[in-house]
């Protein structure tokens, strides 16, 4: 079996000395110092991935290098040398990212720790790039897999956006193997999040099934017609029924069917189901011929389906069939911020190039004197000095105060709210550079900033949804949480427990949102920091209980 | 007075040479390590805590260097006390390691070297809610 071949780059040897003993990896040796098993600085280790990227699977690289000013890649002309020093693995990485953009690279770093500077942002954006969760063996053991096996699972054909989130790669590995056979796929997630377009762009490619991809969206059909379209029927099989009709399981033969909202088949209707799934036949209603059937069922439900199955919703039987062990839950955009500014800007690039926006975008690029096949790009915060060497490029800039807006927000769209509020920004704020053009104005800049206030308006329309959602959930609560108290502890002790019981209820309510809970505890939402400071010292960590 | 952000700015780069690789050598080894690799992981995360090049600092040298340059700027803050008393807990630990120990816990240890990274993260949070 073969083994990752790991290189560190690394001012140390720690890291090396560690893979050089695990043998479970192989440590790629430069032998550029005899002395070391890595790589000192961005110069040496740039010439040798020049020289030998096939030999190396995943790079270790370190993010603070104690190095001469002159080995140093600077990170901007406004930083200091104790900046270019302390982030150097940023800029090593970015030079690494020109090159080689598929190189799986895994930054020494805890996210958390460069939050002194805007480049958080830019590097959870970028696929093959990984932070190191921990200082333990195992967190450095479980990040090299997960970076090696991304790097072979990487299907640059897909138009499925993955993101960057753990529970994202791990949905695709599971989603890749499951796509193989004719085993049904369950699919949940929340309105919004994808599921159909995975189905479709995801497991039915990749399902090997020469077949057409058919859908049935069940929330759209009358709950009386819904037996003849899955089954189909004969001519007079049911009142108005004037002719035969196909059903999508006849359609979807040696292809794939997905379900949506499968949760709303009707009990009576879910026998058949269930009948068709285990003869692998399907008799359309009022016929007495069986049709032979292979074909792949992906169903998708937006609320759990075992919740239905407790509740009498939905057979326990049909559910086992369906196979609740291939449930694939898609998790709600809220649930992965560390996605965000990835979607955003895939987003962004994706709404430029409609064709609905392209006219729009060849205004703006002849009115700024640029070709019309020129880049695209969202820029977040605020923009970083151009290099001489990169391409030009027209940015739509995102300035912090609305990227604020679109951080805080939560999403009860998902992916599908955010391609909408990507799309109408891109578009108004293409609308207000050619008005500007039209006017007279002259735009010399390749840059068009977005106005925050515009963010404001687009997610104005689900905000008011959530209030409502949070609204029903507060009442549905009663207002209430249970806490625990260990008898025989100090009063200090207990007082110490029930604010971190009460913070850590809080925290889950707020979704994360340490402004809303400074509203709540301290009337004051711009207090936010005091109440994340009372939350760390109270010893709870925001990382640990996203994890849970 | 050094401003919120030379003080951030040193603490970070204290929380990196001191925090993460006086634990590191120790977090870095297995689990079922004996106990002679134990004591030599602790004594290099104490002894040899940063190195950089041919520059080799213990958590000594660190520590003298930053409160030499920060300790009159941070002392109002209740998480340098905190943060003291970890480094002084780390390194109390140089002379209970040798090879002769008597038998003690690889988890105290573990606690005592991870508490002075978690004090560095404790006061850089009380100084940004400044």
């Amino acid at each position: 079996m073969s083994k990752p071949r790991v290189l560190v780059i690394d001012d140390g040897t720690t890291y090396a000395d560690v893979i050089a003993q695990m043998p479970e990896f192989d440590l790629v040796d430069p032998q550029v110092d005899a002395q070391i098993p890595c790589l000192k600085d961005g110069p040496d280790a740039l010439t040798f991935l020049a020289a030998h990227r096939r030999r190396i699977d995943v790079v270790l690289l370190d993010m603070k290098f104690d190095v001469p000013q002159e080995r140093l890649f600077s990170l901007g002309e406004t930083a200091t040398t104790r900046q270019n020093k302390r982030y150097q693995g940023v800029a090593i990485l970015r030079e690494i990212r020109q090159r080689f953009p598929k190189l799986p690279v895994v930054l020494l770093t805890a996210v958390e720790d460069l939050s002194l500077v805007d480049v958080a942002d830019e590097l959870t954006a970028q696929s093959m790039t990984y932070f190191l969760d921990g200082d333990d063996l195992d967190a450095l053991r479980i990040r090299i897999n997960s970076a090696w096996r991304d790097a072979q699972d990487e299907l640059p054909e897909s138009r499925v956006l993955w993101g960057t989130d753990a529970s994202m790669r791990e949905l695709r590995r599971r989603l890749m193997v499951l796509a193989r056979g004719s085993m049904p796929v369950i699919l949940e997630g929340e309105t919004g999040t994808g599921k159909s377009f995975l189905a479709e762009q995801f497991i039915h490619l990749n399902s090997g099934r020469k077949g057409p991809f058919v859908v049935l969206d069940l929330a759209s059909i009358p709950t009386e017609l819904i037996a003849a379209h899955l089954f189909g029927a004969v001519r007079g099989a049911y009142t108005g029924s004037v002719a035969d009709r196909r059903g999508v399981f006849e359609m979807a033969d040696k292809g794939t069917l997905f379900i949506d909202e499968v949760q709303n088949i009707p009990l009576e209707v879910q026998k058949q189901l269930l009948l068709v799934l285990q003869d692998r036949r399907v008799r359309p209603l009022g016929s007495s011929k069986e049709i032979p059937l292979d074909v792949k069922v992906v169903a998708s439900s937006n609320l759990p389906l075992d919740d239905a199955v407790r509740t009498g919703r939905f057979r326990s039987d049909l559910y086992m069939r369906l196979n609740p062990a291939t449930r694939m839950r898609i998790p709600p955009l809220r649930e992965r911020p560390g996605d965000l500014p990835y979607f955003a800007r895939k987003l962004t690039e994706l709404a430029v190039n409609d064709p609905e926006v392209a006219e729009l975008r060849d205004q703006v690029l002849r009115a700024v004197g640029l070709p019309l096949d020129t880049a695209v790009h969202l820029v977040i915060g605020r923009p970083k000095p151009k290099r001489s060497d990169e391409p030009a490029a027209l940015e739509i800039t995102l300035p912090e105060p609305a990227w604020k807006l679109l951080r805080r927000h939560k999403w009860p769209g998902n992916i599908r709210e955010l391609q909408m509020v990507m799309h109408n920004m891109v578009t108004f704020t293409l609308v207000g550079a050619v008005d500007a053009v039209q006017s007279g104005m002259a735009i010399s800049a390749a840059r068009l900033q977005v106005d925050p206030g515009l963010i404001g308006q687009l997610l104005a329309g689900s905000t008011g949804l959530l209030e409502q959602k949070s609204q029903a959930r507060s009442a549905s609560e009663n207002g209430t949480i249970p806490v625990r108290i260990e008898v025989g502890a100090s009063l200090n002790a207990v007082a110490n427990s029930v604010e971190r019981q009460y913070f850590l209820a809080l925290f889950k309510t707020a979704d994360g949102d340490f402004s809303a809970m400074a509203k709540l505890l301290l009337g004051d939402e711009r207090k936010s920091r005091a109440v994340r400071l009372r939350f760390n010292q109270l010893g709870l960590k925001v990382r640990e209980i996203a994890k849970q | 007075m050094p401003t919120t952000g030379e003080l951030l700015d040193a603490l970070f780069d204290l929380k990196h040479d001191l925090g993460k690789y006086l634990f590191l050598p120790l977090g870095m080894l297995p689990r079922e390590a004996p106990l002679t690799e134990v004591i030599a992981a602790a004594r290099k995360g104490l002894l040899q805590t940063r190195i950089a090049g041919d520059l080799s600092r213990d958590v000594a040298d660190l520590w003298r260097e930053f409160t030499d340059a920060w300790a009159d700027g941070l002392s109002r803050f209740d998480a340098f006390e905190r943060l003291s008393r970890a480094v002084d807990g780390a390194r109390a630990w140089q002379n209970r390691l040798t090879t002769e120990s008597p038998a003690f816990s690889r988890d105290e240890l573990e606690s005592d070297f991870k508490a002075v990274g978690q004090a560095i993260g404790a006061l850089i949070e009380e100084v940004r809610g400044e």
